[in-house]
């Protein structure tokens, strides 16, 4: 027996990565024999298929599809990501990495970075990054497993990817469609709303077709077809906190060897961002319109590729902030008609991610109970919170004095949140993260670390410990993350040896 | 500016398990870099008490290097699998509130979700039925969870009955070993340092005493009242507002759970002691009187109490930071005192501060704990709210308003069964689960994701649990025998 609240028709409204991961994932519900689930995108809208960095919960959401990590970087022309390598941002000429997985191990219920912090104050230990694995590895563009005798508690490798969006839509088109999902081309001229309640209840086509739906996934992209344009939900600007708000974007040849890490490089107006594919590169330049000129930034973005460009610059426009509301009625935002923050830490695609099984842990029948979707925005709101949080950081901690953007960021009101964080690091290094935050402490660390916020002391408790001991085992993890990292393969070799691209990147 | 200086010295006034709790576990953790810490014992609680705990209690023990045998000798303890609810849902009803795992997931699908998937037109057990807890304490059996992941024996979990005052003596007994030092009189008149932060309290005789923080576990909080600010936050009143306490010795079985009453005008929690009972009747002094409780009890040696929640939504203030009653009053059925006081020592240590200022610290631990306390509040509102009693004092207590997040939540699993994400939560999501489904809310549906589960396959597996469950209970030995061995000198397996 089914249960009559059961929804029958799902309408996803657009393709694209956020489309096409919900239409894989919700593929699974067609099980139930009654529920039907429709794609509608148009070929004539194009993706920015520049390469999109991602963090390693995206292996999760493969995993939870079943597909195979080969051969979907195979297909994707899909990299391995250790890291985010951060070039000028606390100041020009420095370099500072974050890398997945952790530093060091705590030791007497205190934090690994506490006994760092007392201990590289009289010179007794090393950089703090080389007590993580993936960056150290990563420092020498190395990526792989680590051999199995060199493996400690403190050689864990962490891993994302850096893949082209558009070939990862096209693979979990393949993927839905071979599980039931009805893919239906053209582009959306017209939303029809029930008279009674507002609820959408079909999406018109160019050639007058309708399509009708129970429950609408937004997944248009930054516009917001139906949650904005049709439901008006309304947007919170954040453009006071991260006043970029344009972007640049263009593909390159590759050039040097194959890097393991995202690079994100400060410059006076923006950041530049550096993709590495299998094929190519993917570039792109953030920056303000309020300190440069689209052309300026174009010219700015071709001057400093690693290789020649591959088509023209696309320029974009965006708005940094979130939807008010991800769910209203019976639609839900998904990916960018969400909310819009830059990719300095590669989150978008986790932000669909999230959005998607969040939606399968509350999905709604008939009756669209306001509980659910309470649960479902508010859960939303603070995972948006939580990253801008996290991403204002990066703009807000810079010693590049004398440079618009960076004086206005530095000397900005930040929000309550990022404040209490901050007041608390600056004290004696001390953190708390929120249970359901995305990044974790070692990440926040590195962050902090790495843009120079140095707290005045360390906690009293780092002195109850025997300092010879201490310092032994500092100098253990050290010697055993250097080991371990360099008995890992080039991260290019990796690839060339397990998964090289289908077809296999045409030479130049 | 100096550079600051550790913390030299900590004093705090009031013992009691919160006190005497925060200092053994302060003085455990923080050898080698101790501040000095005295405890100024002042006078004894009102009423004697008892405390009722939640497994959390284990990790508390486990940090003091306390055992479980001698905690149930010392203290004419008994093991508590969980709380039983008789009455709640109309006359005959019960309700058994396991701790420790109960029947377990599928991926996403969690097992109260399996369970509502297979109820129509099928009458399988009630969803606490398949832990394991809850099949002990029916039986009166006790024995620790097995340390093997893969035996259906590691699912359990336990706190504990014990006698408060025993039980103070022995945390005061760990601390004092571990060098806490001990002075006996009242805490006087307070001298403040011209930066608003308390310099010293006084004795009764006048002689101050010095330190550079200092801990309010007094029963009334008589020194964190005189800093102020923030002040104290009354939970909505329910009618229940007096509470009249007495100990009953009593031979024979010793249940392996504190059971919990509804009658007319309130309700009455029993725990079993080894040799005793404790009787905690809450009740609406609109609807019964003093004289009236005495007769219910069948005794004249009570002692009574007003009663009233709430708590103190900034307890670090200055240089002082109020716990245990000085920072909250629980119901009874958050079973959460020693769980806060355990936790409120782990949060102080890990924004240990220096001598100076404080305000960062201050303010991180005050948000940590209003999110704490508020989860643990809502925990017991919970069957106030959700009980089926028709007398008009029940009737009040279903009327009294709840917290948004409460209210969100009830609305959120009657809809589903889902249970909202918050943090900091004192009950974990299991026991929020069965703590519903014990007052008898029903979820209007199942998950959608429990619907894709195959309908066979799902009924042979949770049969196979609950008969995994009945297996292993039986397997157990006996609670009495447990307590006998204990008693005899043994430890627990």
């Amino acid at each position: 027996m089914i249960d009559p609240k059961t929804l029958r028709n799902v309408v996803i409204v657009g393709g694209g990565s956020a489309g096409w991961m919900t239409a894989a994932a919700l593929s699974r519900l067609i099980g139930n024999g009654v529920t039907t689930i429709t794609l509608v995108e148009s070929e004539q809208i194009g993706i920015v298929g520049v390469g999109e960095a991602t963090i390693p919960p995206i292996r999760h959401f493969n995993e939870l599809l079943g597909l195979d990590e080969r051969d979907f970087i195979r297909t994707t022309q899909g990299t391995f990501k250790a890291a985010i390598e951060f070039v000028g941002w606390t100041r020009p000429g420095h370099r500072y990495m974050h890398p997945f997985g952790s530093f060091g191990a705590d030791m007497n219920g205190v934090k690994f970075h506490q006994y760092w912090l007392k201990f590289r104050g009289v010179g007794k230990a090393a950089p703090f990054g080389e007590y993580n694995i993936c960056e150290t590895a990563a420092n020498e563009n190395r990526f792989g497993p680590v051999p199995r005798d060199k493996q400690t508690p403190v050689s864990g490798v962490h891993w994302a990817y850096h893949f082209d969006a558009a070939l990862y839509a096209r693979y979990l088109r393949g993927y839905a469609e071979a599980r039931g999902v009805t893919r239906r081309e053209g582009r959306v001229v017209n939303v029809h709303q029930r008279s009674e309640d507002g609820f959408i209840e079909a999406v018109e086509m160019e050639d007058g077709r309708r399509i009708e739906g129970e429950l609408f996934i937004d997944c248009s992209g930054f516009r917001g077809l139906l949650i904005e344009d049709t439901l008006k939900t309304g947007y919170e600007d954040w453009t006071h906190w991260l006043p970029c708000n344009r972007a640049i974007a263009v593909s390159s040849e590759s050039a040097g060897e194959l890097t393991p890490f995202t690079r994100a490089t400060a410059h006076d107006a923006g950041w530049q961002w550096r993709i590495p594919l299998q094929h190519r590169i993917g570039s792109g330049f953030v920056y303000s319109a309020d300190y440069l000129s689209e052309d300026e930034a174009t010219q700015f973005l071709l001057d400093n590729l690693d290789g020649r460009p591959l088509g023209d610059p696309k320029p974009l426009r965006f708005t940094t902030g979130r939807r008010n509301k991800a769910w209203v009625k019976n639609c839900v935002a998904i990916g960018l008609s969400s909310g819009f923050l830059e990719p300095l830490e590669s989150t978008s695609i986790h932000i669909a991610q999230t959005g998607i099984s969040r939606l399968m842990a509350l999905f709604p029948d008939r009756d669209f109970d306001p509980a659910g979707i309470e649960e479902y925005n508010r859960q939303t709101e603070l995972l948006f919170r939580h990253i801008r949080d996290f991403i204002v950081l990066h703009y807000h901690a810079n010693e590049r004095h004398g440079v618009p953007l960076w004086d206005r960021c530095r000397n900005m009101d930040i929000p309550d949140t990022l404040r209490r964080k901050l007041d608390l690091f600056r004290l004696k290094g001390r953190l708390f993260r929120y249970e359901d935050e995305l990044f974790a402490e070692p990440s926040w660390h590195a962050v902090l670390l790495g843009q120079n916020v140095m707290p005045q002391g360390y906690d009293p408790l780092v002195d109850a410990a025997p300092e010879d001991r201490i310092e032994d085992a500092l100098g253990q993890m050290h010697a055993a993350v250097k080991a371990a990292a360099s008995a890992m393969p080039k991260h290019g070799d990796f690839i060339r040896q397990h998964c090289p691209a289908t077809p296999a990147p045409q030479p130049v | 500016m100096t550079a600051p200086r550790p913390l030299s010295s900590l004093l705090i006034a009031g013992g009691g398990p919160a006190g005497w709790g925060f200092a053994a576990l302060l003085s455990q953790r923080l050898q080698g870099a101790a501040p000095e810490i005295s405890v100024m014992e002042t006078g004894a609680p009102t009423i004697p008490d008892i405390v009722s705990t939640l497994p959390s209690i284990r990790t508390f023990h486990a940090a003091l290097g306390l055992a479980d045998a001698d905690a149930i000798r010392r203290c004419s303890g008994s093991f508590k699998l969980g709380e039983r609810f008789e009455d709640f849902s109309g006359a005959g009803s019960s309700a058994f509130l396991p701790y420790g795992e109960i029947g377990a997931g599928i991926g996403p699908v969690r097992f109260h979700q399996q369970l509502a998937r297979l109820s129509d037109g099928v009458s399988s057990p009630a969803y606490a039925e398949y832990a394991l807890a809850t099949r002990a304490a029916a039986d009166n059996r006790f024995a620790p969870p097995a340390k093997d992941p893969r035996s259906f024996l590691s699912t359990l979990d336990y706190g504990f009955h014990l006698d408060a005052d025993a039980y103070t003596t022995l945390l005061r007994e760990i601390a004092v070993r571990n060098g806490v030092k001990v002075l006996h009189d009242e805490a006087g008149a307070i001298d403040y340092g011209n930066d608003g932060r308390i310099a010293s309290i006084r004795l009764t005789a006048g002689e101050p005493v010095a330190a550079d923080f200092f801990v309010d576990a007094t029963p009334d909080g008589r020194i964190v009242r005189k800093l102020c600010s923030g002040g104290w936050r009354a939970d909505p009143p329910l009618p229940f507002d007096r509470v009249a306490c007495m100990r009953r010795p009593q031979d024979g079985t010793v249940p392996p759970f504190t059971t919990n009453r509804a009658m007319p005008a309130g309700w009455l929690r029993q725990i079993p002691l080894a040799g005793s009972l404790h009787n905690k009747l809450t009740f609406a002094s609109d609807y019964l009187d003093d004289g009236q409780a005495s007769a219910m009890l069948g005794s004249d040696s009570i002692d009574f109490a007003d009663h009233a929640c709430g708590f103190r939504p900034a307890p670090w203030q200055a240089n002082c930071l109020a716990i245990g009653p000085a920072a909250w009053r629980l119901d009874p059925l958050a079973a959460a005192d020693m769980h806060l006081v355990a936790s409120a020592g782990e949060r102080f240590m890990r924004l240990l501060p220096h001598a100076g200022s404080s305000a960062a610290e201050a303010s991180e631990y005050n948000r940590l704990f209003c999110e704490e306390i508020a989860t643990a509040r809502d925990f017991a509102r919970l069957f106030q709210r959700c009980q089926s009693r028709g007398e008009p004092v029940w009737k009040a207590a279903r009327k009294t308003p709840v917290s948004n997040e409460l209210a969100h939540a009830l609305a959120l699993f009657e809809s589903r069964g889902r249970i909202a994400r918050r943090e900091n939560l004192v009950h974990d999501e299991t026991r929020w689960i069965a703590a519903f489904l014990a007052m008898g809310v029903r979820p209007r549906n199942h998950d959608p994701q429990a619907g894709a589960l195959g309908r066979r396959a799902l009924t042979e597996r949770t049969a196979r649990i609950a008969e995994m469950a009945r297996q292993s209970a039986e397997s157990m030995p006996g609670h009495d025998r447990m307590l006998a061995r204990i008693a005899a000198g043994g430890s627990t397996p």
